[in-house]
């Protein structure tokens, strides 16, 4: 669960950083239906967390349910964590 | 006497090689361009969009509306999908739509092109180009070359280039190698919504140095602007829409019921699905509503 919380607050300073200060964000912020991502910011997190975490994020991954919000992102990268360290 | 500009011209390594491009392919011409702005009512896309992602199995975004739009705007309006060879008019056999991918990898922006994109569904052009994109960050730009090999690039695309378009807009030619696609589409998009930007009031995209694309799309970021409907003011999600087209194809008379259409598909994105049945021999810019 500490994982989770790390990748959240992670995540959410990579995407507040990249959106006006205006708007505030949390961990279940709808990303999609509020219009914070587009598509330039989903490539540029995609890249953030790729450089991050060896985790990969194809473009089948890009789906509106795993990038609904940070919690559900975080999720999935420490899921892929995971099975990434089960696999080493 | 007095020169007013420096002496030696900066030298071909000095400037990026998509400069020496244009440099290489562009004379000053006789504009034959059109400029067609206009602001969109995107507070229904808004809407459309979060039913859509419900359902669908890639995330959708105003971009991927944006190009199912123009290509469906296309369909109504197929005289927009012509490009010049020589100086003889052709018309495009599928509606390809091509656009740009904009990544912190590619600061001079790279282009795909979505094929037959009328036929697609949004769920497919999203997942076209969220897979285009893909490919686009795995396979980054490589490392400048030898300070050798980078003159020799730039001297080719300084004097190969202009022999190189001269067969392509003079010539027909079948569609062969890795750009085939870019030469058989007959309209550019952007998307040009990236934050921090200051806001869109005009914007003429560049033609190619290739005929090819005579038309283009811009839509930039909504924001929230007071209109007035129903004689009562509003807060209502505005984009700025922009189409740059080309008199050697299409008349403004023409022009303005294709930027009618693709607007009203903006406002109204549901429509699209019922203007895909239309056949192009039937299409109209009156008969968005009748699809509907």
């Amino acid at each position: 669960m500490g994982r989770v919380l790390q990748i959240q607050q992670d995540l959410l300073h990579f995407i507040s950083s990249q959106i006006a200060r205006s708007e505030v964000i949390g961990a279940e912020t709808d990303l999609v239906t509020s219009g914070i991502l587009d598509s330039m910011l989903i490539v540029d997190l995609i890249a953030h967390i790729e450089s991050t975490y060896p985790v990969r994020i194809d473009s089948t991954d890009i789906t509106p349910a795993a990038f609904q919000n940070v919690a559900r992102l975080a999720t999935m990268i420490s899921e892929r964590l995971s099975h990434h360290t089960q696999a080493a | 006497m007095e020169w007013p500009v420096h002496s030696p011209p900066l030298a071909d390594t000095d400037i990026p090689i998509w400069h020496v491009y244009y440099l290489g392919a562009c004379r000053a011409p006789s504009d034959p361009t059109m400029i067609w702005g206009t602001d969109v009512d995107v507070t229904g896309l808004d809407d459309y969009l979060q039913d859509v992602n419900r359902q669908s199995a890639s995330l959708v975004s105003p971009a991927h509306v944006l190009v199912r739009a123009v290509a469906s705007a296309i369909r109504l309006h197929p005289e927009i999908n012509r490009r010049v060879i020589g100086s003889r008019v052709y018309r495009f056999k599928q509606i390809n739509v091509m656009m740009a991918l904009f990544n912190r990898w590619r600061p001079g922006g790279g282009n795909v092109v979505i094929e037959r994109a009328d036929e697609l569904s949004l769920g497919d052009v999203a997942a076209e180009l969220w897979r285009l994109h893909e490919a686009s960050m795995r396979n980054p730009p490589r490392p400048p070359a030898s300070p050798r090999l980078e003159r020799i690039k730039r001297f080719a695309a300084r004097h190969m280039v202009p022999l190189y378009l001269w067969f392509v807009n003079n010539i027909n030619q079948p569609a062969l190698g890795e750009h085939a696609a870019e030469h058989g589409a007959g309209v550019h998009v952007n998307y040009i919504a990236t934050r921090n930007l200051a806001p869109l009031q005009m914007y003429k995209a560049s033609r190619f140095p290739c005929e090819t694309c005579l038309t283009n799309v811009t839509m930039g970021a909504a924001e929230k602007r007071p209109a007035v409907i129903n004689d009562q003011i509003v807060i209502r999600k505005i984009a700025p829409l922009f189409v740059r087209s080309d008199h050697r194809i299409i008349d403004a008379s023409q022009l303005g019921p294709f930027v009618a259409s693709l607007r009203r598909f903006l406002m109204e994105p549901a429509l699209m699905e019922g203007a895909a049945r239309i056949e192009p021999a039937d299409a109209g810019a009156d008969k968005i509503s009748r699809a509907a």
